[in-house]
């Protein structure tokens, strides 16, 4: 009987992987078919081909869209880490008067669709004139509401008995966060690593709207150029949308590793 | 991931602040060297969506002979990546907008009347082009209160795409001339799971039938959805699907548009325009098939989709802006569109050259003289939801009566 | 006296403190996003169009007087919320699932970890082709329904379907986000707490419910408060299987679809600023509830 239910409990699980990865195999397997055999949806594995690939890296300045990008997404991630984690911190434990309205400031600046936002924004991003250059792409985007709810939500988990044991040794505030707080959350910062670098790198309509040559596009904009003139050959969007993503996988494969328990407690006792 | 990490990120940090720093474009050195000219050359932007491979090779081989004949002038193609009018609206009202851009018929009123655009009356006058070999239909859709705001760089018109083998199976030898006959020809060429036509819930295609039946969705600058012609036209364009069961959408033959519909032999008319060409040759290189102009029902009617180079108001040169555009849609410019055969040049000169390189397309043509534009002022777009949704309510059956459903429409939309 | 002293400077010390960890964020929303947003809430008593702002006028509350009569916007609200209805409990259950699965000690359980989060960053290009494949008139999923002697519908393009239809792309390709941060949540968890339960000889579901659920309360309900704004805010999913028309027949018409379209399609942008108001408002009210249902509160 036990037996039974752990072998229908793999059955559900390995099936439900089936459901999710489906998908990405299929456009794993597209990006390698030649385009005279795209309408079909049978696979001949003698003719898979690396030419969409090759054509994606040669015809277009693909290092230089991955280079931005890479830029852009550093600068972002690096920010976010750490200014979220700090506000997050202060939300969740520092009793400044009114921290109650900024978190829910907080919530509230996320409950307002982007889309009539964004046009005053631009006006304002241009007339500090960082349109087409990295301080647009980058400096508006450092901190980020969900980061920091995120990171509030996290400390609040923390148990609180090893800050106030810091506090009596006469700790300060910036101590207690660098040398304690922040060691405590790696699944946190984990987490919001892994957000806030995918976030950015997919992120398509800001760097659209900021870029206007395609020596500053990022990953996302240039693919979506490239999309707009072969849309139908599949094969070829497909291989872009690959090494789009690649990164952000690797990046979750690296950062999940994090999630292992026990760390928290070790002071506990 | 503590301190190790976070110091790393730093370090990361400080390397891509130096490299970003070394990155900016020294700007001062370079406007030196320019004021040592005498001329000095100017940059105009040239927006546009991003298309395909062949029409950005139209482009940039009209931008390079346009480059030999004003060589101080650079030019400086602005792919908009992404939906085009939200980010050309964000870009106008922040004052980043290309100097001339593409401009579809359909939002053109909108930007038309609310100044953001160069009347160009003055500098045809000043450089003396002849308007008057545009097709008018097309000029028309970018003149509002007697001012001219853009020149048409092409245009395409709707015709009836028709599978010469299913035909000739059929027994049917030319294709349909007026609706009875197409109604004949979808009966005869219904079977074996093929359809006679694939139909789109879509105005963009059953306006051709109204206006081929004398009515309008748009009369004297205000919507006119429920005319009892355009109720009568809907009805024949609906029956095909609903009563004769000779014609389905594209949806329900599991296509994504007529085109796949078309190319994958499961219908055997298509309404389309000369986007097909391409398109067919990609997906259905062996198919048999002919082009011939719309069947006329009270009238011959079409519909003609054009898109215009249009000036930005704001823009620094405006006069080498003009000799762009006056360029772009001359005689030389229009001729890498014929021989891109693509889409179709809105000069009726080189409309002439186009029927005579490609005389299997020549019912394209034919069709500018009658077409109507895609355009109905300042309320275009609603009164293109709202026929749609009419045509959508009256082909699954949740309105029988096409009159009912065009009233509704014309309600929705306020008049 | 003095001790009081001291409590004060301390007082004043800590929200201080607080006040310097939050500056970067602070400045931040201060000069990137509070003037665009009072901005659009000025425009939204207005006739407005970024075309040509010169030519706006001052309506007072047309704009929302309007929305209450337009026949396109109830329906996107009403959309919206079976969106949201739908969407929110499920997926969270879902993720909350896999989290405990790819958290238990499984074979391969990196290998599963990434499996579902992979649907998060494939491509939304791929995600609708291969949905679009799937379920098309005679696509697998009919076909499957076919030998069932079921005439399966057109999905996508079908009035009825079209929106459950959404509802299941969209949960599908969420989940992971919830799953990992679910995932991370459980971490926190001392586990020593588990082990008091097991001599006290507690089962699985027992300390499922009094433990991990209460420990994970704040984790919970950021997740909570993130679907319900995500999915409120729906745009994508629609705005790819509709191609922006919200069709058929409105049947996907979300009401951020509906503000894109009013704003960018038919350059009405004060209209669309109230609209966003209004959804503000309606995700603002239901994240306080929820607040009180989970008596969030500070430590």
């Amino acid at each position: 009987m036990q037996k039974m239910l752990r072998f229908l409990f793999y059955i559900v699980v390995v099936g439900y992987a089936g459901i999710t990865l489906g998908p990405f195999i299929w456009s794993i397997i597209t990006s390698l078919k030649p385009t005279s055999e795209l309408n079909t949806f049978a696979v001949n594995i003698k003719h898979l081909t690396l030419d969409n690939y090759k054509m994606i890296i040669t015809k277009f300045p693909f290092l230089r869209w991955f280079i931005n990008s890479a830029i852009v997404a550093a600068i972002v991630t690096f920010g976010n880490m750490l200014f979220n984690s700090m506000a997050g911190y202060a939300l969740a434990r520092i009793n400044s008067p009114g921290r109650n309205l900024l978190f829910l400031i907080v919530l509230a600046l996320m409950m307002i669709p982007g889309q009539v936002v964004m046009v005053p924004t631009y006006i304002l991003l241009s007339k500090l004139g960082w349109v087409n250059t990295y301080m647009g792409l980058t400096i508006p985007f450092l901190t980020s509401n969900f980061g920091i709810f995120l990171m509030r939500q996290f400390f609040l988990t923390i148990p609180r008995e090893l800050e106030e044991a810091a506090t009596i040794d006469g700790m300060s505030r910036f101590g207690i966060f660098f040398k304690i707080v922040l060691p405590l959350a790696k699944p946190a910062l984990a987490t919001q690593f892994i957000f806030m670098f995918t976030g950015n790198w997919n992120s398509f309509l800001w760097p659209s709207l900021l870029t206007s040559t395609s020596d500053m596009y990022t990953l996302p904009v240039g693919l979506n150029s490239f999309y707009g003139q072969y849309y139908q050959f599949w094969n070829q969007v497909m291989a872009g949308a690959i090494l789009l993503t690649l990164p952000t996988i690797v990046i979750f494969l690296i950062f999940q590793r994090y999630f292992v328990r026990g760390i928290a407690t070790t002071g506990l006792k | 991931m503590g301190k190790k990490f976070l110091s790393i990120l730093v370090l990361i940090f400080f390397v891509l602040a130096t490299v970003l720093a070394g990155c900016s474009p020294s700007k001062t050195s370079e406007s030196k060297t320019e004021t040592q000219e005498t001329v000095k050359p100017v940059t105009i932007k040239l927006g546009m969506w991003s298309s395909s491979p062949a029409e950005m090779k139209i482009v940039e081989d009209q931008i390079a002979k346009f480059k030999e004949k004003y060589p101080n002038i650079n030019v400086q193609i602005e792919t908009i990546v992404g939906d085009y009018m939200q980010q050309l609206q964000t870009q106008l009202a922040a004052n980043t907008a290309p100097d001339i851009f593409y401009l579809d018929s359909m939002p053109a009123p909108q930007l038309m009347s609310s100044g953001v655009l160069e009347p160009l009356d003055e500098y045809i006058k000043k450089y003396n082009v002849d308007v008057n070999d545009f097709e008018p239909a097309l000029l028309s859709a970018f003149q509002w209160e007697g001012k001219t705001y853009g020149l048409p760089k092409d245009y395409n018109t709707l015709a009836l795409f028709y599978n010469k083998d299913m035909f000739k199976e059929a027994g049917i030898n030319e294709p349909p001339k007026t609706w009875e006959e197409l109604k004949d020809a979808a009966k005869k060429l219904t079977k074996d799971g093929v359809k006679g036509l694939v139909l789109s819930i879509d105005l963009a295609r059953f306006n051709a039938f109204i206006h081929q039946n004398g009515g309008s969705v748009y009369k004297g600058g205000k919507p006119t959805l429920n005319l009892p012609e355009n109720a009568q036209a809907l009805d024949f364009y609906v029956g095909f699907i609903t009563k004769d069961k000779v014609a389905d959408t594209p949806q329900n033959m599991g296509e994504g548009w007529n085109g796949d519909a078309f190319a994958a032999k499961k219908a055997a008319m298509a309404i389309e325009g000369g986007w097909m060409i391409p398109f067919l040759k990609e997906k259905a290189p062996d198919l048999n098939y002919g082009i011939a102009e719309l069947p006329a029902g009270k009238q011959k009617a079409t519909m003609v989709f054009t898109v215009a180079y249009v000036m930005n108001k704001n823009s620094k040169h405006k006069d080498e802006a003009f000799k762009l555009i006056e360029f772009l849609t001359g005689k030389e410019g229009q001729q890498f569109v014929v021989e891109a055969g693509l889409a179709l040049p809105s000069r009726k000169s080189m409309g002439a050259k186009f029927k005579e390189k490609y005389p299997e397309r020549a019912a394209l043509v034919d069709g500018a003289s009658y077409a109507v534009p895609w355009q109905f002022g300042l309320d275009g777009p609603k009164i293109v939801d709202a026929a749609n949704k009419a045509c959508e309510a009256l082909i699954m059956g949740q309105i029988t009566n096409a009159q009912q459903a065009l009233d509704n429409a014309q309600k929705e939309v306020g008049q | 006296m003095g001790t009081k002293m001291a409590m004060r400077k301390r007082y004043l010390y800590e929200a201080l403190t607080g006040y310097a960890f939050m500056l970067p964020f602070i400045a931040s929303i201060s000069i990137f996003l509070i003037g665009p947003l009072i901005y659009a809430f000025i425009i939204s008593f207005k006739e407005f169009s970024f075309l040509n702002p010169g030519a706006s006028r001052w309506i007072g509350f047309e704009n929302y007087i309007k929305l209450f009569s337009d026949p396109t916007f109830k329906r996107a609200l009403l959309n919206t919320t079976l969106y949201s209805l739908g969407v929110v409990p499920t997926q969270l259950i879902i993720a909350l699932i896999l989290a405990l699965i790819v958290n238990s000690d499984i074979k391969g359980k990196t290998f599963f970890r990434v499996a579902y989060y992979i649907p998060t960053v494939t491509s939304t290009v791929a995600v609708s082709v291969i949905f679009l494949y799937l379920f098309k008139a005679d696509g697998l999923v009919n076909a499957l329904l076919a030998k069932f002697g079921i005439q399966g519908p057109t999905w996508f393009y079908d009035v009825r379907f079209a929106l459950p239809s959404i509802m299941m792309m969209a949960i599908w390709s969420s989940v992971g986000n919830y799953m990992v941060i679910f995932l991370a949540g459980l971490q926190d968890i001392p586990s020593e707490l588990y082990e008091a339960a097991e001599v006290d000889g507690a089962n699985k579901f027992q300390r499922f419910f009094k433990i991990t659920l209460p420990m994970l309360r704040p984790i919970v309900f950021f997740n909570l408060v993130m679907s319900l704004i995500g999915t409120f805010q729906v745009f994508d999913q629609a705005y790819v299987v509709s191609r922006g028309t919200g069709g058929p027949l409105d049947a996907t018409m979300t009401v951020v679809l509906y503000i894109y379209r009013t704003g960018f399609r038919d350059f009405n942008m004060g209209y669309a600023s109230a609209m966003a108001f209004v959804l503000f408002v309606i995700i603002l009210i239901l994240t306080l509830i929820q607040r009180r249902l989970f008596k969030e509160e500070t430590y």
